[in-house]
C-alpha cells in the first residue's frame, strides 16, 4: 500500500518535473536562431541541412531523365558518365568523362542479358536529340529535367552547378531566357558573388538579350571574383577561368575593342592547355585591324 | 510475373511451417531479384572460382522476375515492345509458374493429410 503510493507520487513529480522542463525549453526554443519551425520550406523544416545529401542524388536523377532512362548502375562501367552529359552539353562544368558512352552495357554476357535488353532502356539516347522516341524534330521533351534540377537546387541551394546548367536548359533549349534569368538571380542571392553564376548570367545578356554592355559588366565581375576567390588555390578553376576570359575577348573584339580583346587573349592564353593556337588568333587579329586601323591597336596589358 | 510470385506462393505454402515465414522469404527473394538479378552475372564474373560458378547457377536457374518490370520503358516514352519479345517473356513467365505448381503438387500429394 505504502510501496504504491509511492510510485504514483514519483509519477507525478516526473510529470511536473517534464512540464516545468518543457516551459523552460519552449521559451528558449522560440529564441533559438537555429530552429527549422521559421522556414516556410517543408523540406527545410523536415530535413535541416541533411537535405544537401539528397540534393546530387536528384541532380542525376534529372541526368538519367535526360537519357530517358539509359544509366549505368553501380555495377555498370561509369567511366564515361562521371560528369552527367546534361551538365556537360551545357558547357557549363568541366567535363571528366572518358571511354565509350553509348556502350557502357558492353556486349551481352548471356542469353538472360540479350534477351533482357528488349526490356529496360539499352540504348543511349539525348532528350535534346528527340530521347527515345528519336524523333529529332521534337526537343521538348528536355522539360522533363527540369523538376529534378528545381528540388535538387531547393535542396542545396549552395551547389551553383544547377543554376547554370538549368539557365543553359532553359534559355537555350526552351526559350525561356526570363525565366532561366529568374532562377540565376535565385543563385546569385543563395551564393552571392559566384563567378559561375555571373558568367551565366553575361552569357544570358550576350547571346538571349544581345546586350554586350550589360554582358561585359557581368563578365568583368565574374573576372574580378574569379580572381578573387581563385588566385592563390592549388588548383583554381581554369575552366571557368578560361571561358570568361575567351567570352571577354570575343565581345571585345566584336565589340571593335582591340586593345582591350588583345589583353584578354592574353589572359585567355597564360592558362590555355592550348596556348598556339590562342597566339595564332592573336597575330590574325593583330594583322587584320594593322591592315585596316592601325590606331586602334594599343600595347595589350595583362589585367590578370 | 504475378503468375511466377503466386505459384512460389503456393509452394512455399506447402513448404514453410507458418504463413508468416512463407510471406517474408517470398518479399524478400522477389525484392531480392527484381533489384539485383539484372546484375547477378557482373558480380559473378567479378568473384573467383568456385563462387564465381556457385553465382552463375544461381543466376540462370532464378526466374528473373526483373524481366517483367518495364517501367523505365513506359516513363521514359520509348517504343512498344516487339510482340515476339513479350510472347518469349510470357513464355518464360509459363516455364517458371509450371515449374513451381508440378513442384508444389508433387510436394501437396506426399504430404500426409490428416
Amino acid at each position: 500500500m505504502r510501496s504504491s503510493k509511492v510510485s504514483e507520487l514519483s509519477a507525478v513529480a516526473l510529470l511536473v518535473l517534464c512540464f516545468g522542463i518543457a516551459a523552460y525549453l519552449e521559451v528558449w526554443f522560440q529564441g533559438w536562431q537555429g530552429s527549422r519551425t521559421q522556414s516556410g520550406d517543408v523540406l527545410s523544416v523536415m530535413l535541416g541541412d541533411g537535405r544537401r545529401l539528397f540534393a546530387n542524388h536528384f541532380f542525376v536523377k534529372a541526368d538519367a531523365y535526360f537519357h530517358s532512362g539509359y544509366y549505368p548502375t553501380i555495377f555498370d562501367n561509369r567511366e564515361a558518365f562521371k560528369t552527367p552529359h546534361m551538365a556537360e552539353d551545357s558547357g557549363t562544368v568541366a567535363g571528366k568523362n572518358q571511354g565509350d558512352e553509348t556502350g557502357f552495357l558492353g556486349r551481352p554476357l548471356d542469353w538472360i542479358d540479350a534477351f533482357g535488353r528488349n526490356l529496360f532502356p539499352a540504348t543511349h539516347t539525348h532528350l535534346d536529340q528527340g530521347g527515345a522516341s528519336h524523333d529529332l524534330g521534337d526537343s521538348s521533351g528536355v522539360r522533363e529535367i527540369l523538376p529534378w534540377l528545381q528540388l535538387s537546387a531547393e535542396l542545396n541551394p549552395n551547389d551553383i552547378r544547377t543554376y547554370t546548367v538549368t539557365a543553359y536548359w532553359l534559355r537555350e533549349r526552351m526559350g525561356k531566357p526570363d525565366e532561366a534569368e529568374r532562377f540565376l538571380r535565385d543563385g546569385l542571392r543563395a551564393n552571392p558573388g559566384s563567378y559561375e553564376i555571373l558568367f551565366e548570367l553575361g552569357r544570358l545578356f550576350a547571346e538571349n538579350h544581345h546586350d554586350p554592355a550589360r554582358a561585359r559588366n557581368l563578365w568583368e565581375v565574374a573576372l574580378r571574383n574569379w580572381q578573387k576567390q581563385e588566385t592563390g588555390k592549388a588548383d583554381p578553376d581554369k575552366f571557368s577561368f578560361l571561358q570568361i576570359t575567351s567570352q571577354l575577348a570575343k565581345l571585345e573584339e566584336s565589340q571593335t575593342n582591340y586593345a582591350r580583346a588583345l589583353a584578354y587573349m592574353e589572359m585567355w592564353k597564360a592558362r590555355s592547355p592550348s596556348p598556339d593556337a590562342i597566339q595564332k588568333q592573336m597575330e590574325e587579329l593583330r594583322q587584320n585591324v594593322a591592315a585596316d586601323k592601325p590606331q586602334l591597336i594599343g600595347s595589350p596589358k595583362s589585367q590578370e | 510475373m504475378l503468375a511466377v510470385v503466386i505459384a512460389f506462393t503456393l509452394l512455399g505454402s506447402l513448404v514453410f511451417a507458418a504463413p508468416s515465414s512463407n510471406a517474408t522469404i517470398g518479399f524478400v527473394l522477389v525484392t531480392f531479384i527484381l533489384v539485383l538479378g539484372r546484375h547477378l552475372n557482373k558480380v559473378a564474373l567479378q568473384l573467383p572460382e568456385p563462387r564465381r560458378s556457385i553465382l552463375y547457377t544461381l543466376y540462370y536457374s532464378m526466374p528473373h522476375l526483373e524481366l517483367f518490370d518495364v517501367r523505365d520503358l513506359i516513363i521514359h516514352d520509348w517504343p512498344p515492345i516487339a510482340w515476339k519479345v513479350c510472347g518469349l517473356a510470357t513464355l518464360y513467365g509459363l516455364a517458371y509458374a509450371t515449374a513451381f505448381l508440378i513442384i508444389a503438387c508433387v510436394v501437396f500429394r506426399r504430404r500426409a493429410v490428416n
